[in-house]
């Protein structure tokens, strides 16, 4: 049970040797505890320890936080002049940077005693093996690697300025420090280093910012594995099972075949490139469609961009499951024109005619062709849609990497892109014609 | 009127207003994402006692956020800065799994308030550079953010000291949530 520190209890704990002092900088009447080593100190030290994450200093105001009972055991069981002590003992200098003194070995082999008397097991004795402290633009002023860094003071590893540093040294640092943490998110979800995102609703999609375009691309993006695209529609049809209750399961397949007809008009598009009639191509595919299950199965073969064709899934899916929910009525007209194309898993010849004012281009590849789909006037088909239609989308919109807002003529073009037109057809002919069969191909693999 | 600038183009020029508060527990990031959204850098923080506000453009959306302190006595303050908001941007701490359970109780919490009622929800899934952060995906499920009925949230992963994933969130809220014309 948490509760707020007593001031008997906090008696307790500032009388323990070294607590009238910060641990790290000495300053007088620490307000603020480390946890995990049992310390004390100044508000300003407090901010760079909750910099490093609570794996390695979990930080509690004395006054403002309450406390759990063995929260409060690590604090009686340690002090401040212990944990310099066994620095000392160790040859860690107490005034090094936060970052480097408390990634050293001793630092954790003090945590793990500390926690281990707490919970009356036997003490570690063994330093743990060093840990190269983690690059982190989290750090502050003092804190990092004493190692690192030609500067004469500071931390290399840090957001402040070094002492000595100029503005272009201090910039292309940053962009390391930076560089290197993105290195460590694209080693963990791999790709593109694209952060994912769920959402109550899953027609939004997170690379445009828009609906309709695929409501999981958000979970993976970038490079996205065979697996996680078997994942992600095991996924996708899990939610719409628990999203749209009233939704049959039969429903969820369909849309699945639905879909599929989706893909299946990009892969048409493709076909274009040889001139192809029109209507030989989509009897062709029609009898090529496969089931949902094949679908996958055949982009593993065909070594097809997966993300592309996962995008359209989950835009399909949600299609009845926004129904089914009704908390998206702005995308409803949309989505009902959008059945009427797809829905029906039938007449393949509607589903392909409607592709060229699908959405984001459905399945078509998004990359590279994307600007060319906003300024053909194919970018949004959302303007088809009966008049609570949301806004429309920005599909000119910054590749996510940049974490510069888009300029508001880039905004103001996109949107005049989606101006809808009257006649479909003529939009996809236009279509083809400007998005360049490369980027299709491209985006496959092939 | 929305709908007119629409067809003609011009949405993109109407100014528009949304007040946020940002909160979430101690040290979840919520000062960081601020600094790093309003400055596009990397500030140094301490925590934050009181709460700090600014005004971030982006597109022709000009969001206030107010970033409100986490500590354990002054989240009963949050609640007097819930009035007119449009939008709640709850801070997780990805990688301190131990205080899932918390945050989730915290979010609900203020979800019950009557000011919030209408309020869309950004979960920011922040600090996932860190070895144990867990994915989105993960935190919706322990956030419990599939219980919240008739409610818009999104939950975007993002590490607030290099940027990403920061502006992916705000293009949800761009869509999501409800605006007004700027006075």
């Amino acid at each position: 049970m948490a509760v707020s520190m007593t001031p008997a209890m906090q008696a307790e704990i500032r009388i323990l040797p070294g607590n009238d002092k910060c641990v790290d900088c000495g300053s007088n009447h620490p307000q603020w505890a480390s946890v995990t080593y049992g310390a004390l100190m100044c508000l300003e030290c407090s901010g760079a320890h909750r910099g490093m994450g609570v794996h390695i200093s979990f930080v509690r105001s004395v006054t403002m936080d309450s406390w759990s009972d063995k929260q409060l055991k690590m604090m009686t069981h340690s002090s401040n002049d212990e944990l310099v002590a066994f620095w000392k003992k160790h040859n860690v200098d107490p005034r090094m940077p936060h970052n480097a003194k408390y990634h050293e070995p001793a630092s954790q082999l003090y945590a793990d005693r500390l926690k281990a008397k707490v919970e009356g097991r036997p003490l570690p004795t063994k330093l743990p093996a060093r840990q190269a402290a983690p690059t982190s633009a989290y750090d502050a002023p003092g804190g990092g690697s004493m190692s690192a860094g030609g500067f004469g003071g500071g931390d290399s590893k840090g957001s402040a300025a070094l002492a000595g540093e100029t503005t272009e040294q201090y910039v292309a640092r940053q962009r390391r420090l930076q560089a290197e943490a993105r290195a460590r998110m694209r080693a963990k979800f791999g790709g593109g280093g694209a952060m994912g995102g769920v959402g109550s609703n899953s027609d939004y999609d997170p690379k445009t910012g828009t609906y309709g375009g695929g409501g999981l691309a958000g979970l993976g993006q970038g490079d996205i594995s065979l697996n996680n695209v078997q994942d992600a529609l095991g996924q996708g049809v899990g939610k719409l099972r628990s999203w749209g209750s009233q939704l049959a399961e039969e429903e969820t397949v369909r849309d699945l075949g639905s879909k599929t007809g989706e893909v299946a008009g990009a892969a048409w598009g493709g076909l274009k490139r040889w001139g192809s009639v029109l209507s030989d191509k989509v009897k062709d595919l029609t009898v090529a469609d496969p089931e949902p299950g094949a679908l996958t199965a055949g982009l593993g073969q065909s070594g097809l961009a997966r993300g592309s064709s996962y995008e359209g899934f989950g835009g399909g899916g949600s299609s009845t499951s926004l129904q089914s929910m009704g908390s998206n009525g702005g995308s409803s007209g949309y989505q009902a024109s959008q059945e009427n194309g797809f829905g029906s898993g039938n007449n393949r010849l509607q589903t392909i005619q409607s592709l060229g004012s699908d959405p984001d281009g459905a399945s078509m590849p998004r990359s590279a062709s994307q600007r060319s789909f906003a300024s053909s006037g194919s970018g949004g088909s959302r303007g088809r849609a009966s008049p609570p239609a949301p806004p429309a989308p920005a599909q000119t919109a910054r590749t996510t990497s940049s974490p510069v807002p888009p300029p508001a003529p880039d905004l103001a073009a996109g949107r005049s892109a989606s101006v809808p037109s009257a006649k479909p057809s003529a939009r996809k002919a236009k279509k083809l014609e400007v998005d360049p069969d490369k980027d299709f191909f491209d985006s496959f693999g092939v | 009127m929305g709908a007119l600038f629409s067809l003609m183009g011009l949405d993109g020029w109407t100014k528009l207003d949304a007040r946020l508060c940002m909160v979430g527990l101690d040290a979840a990031g919520k000062t960081t994402i601020l600094y790093k959204l309003k400055l596009g850098e990397v500030v140094t923080t301490i925590p934050t006692i009181g709460f700090n506000v600014e005004a971030i453009e982006y597109g022709n959306l000009t969001l206030t956020v107010w970033d409100i302190g986490g500590q354990d006595k002054i989240r009963p303050l949050w609640r007097h800065y819930y009035s007119d908001t449009q939008g709640v941007i709850f801070v997780v701490d990805s990688n301190d799994r131990d205080r899932l359970s918390q945050a989730k109780d915290e979010l609900h919490g203020l979800l019950d308030q009557f000011e919030l009622r209408d309020a869309v929800v950004l979960v920011y899934a922040n600090k996932q550079d860190l070895p144990n952060a867990a994915p989105a995906a993960q935190l919706a499920e322990a956030l419990q953010l599939s219980s919240l009925r008739g409610r818009k949230w999104y939950i975007q992963a993002c590490c607030a000291t290099t940027g990403d994933g920061l502006y992916e969130g705000l293009d949800w809220l761009k869509e999501n949530c409800p605006s007004k014309p700027a006075s």
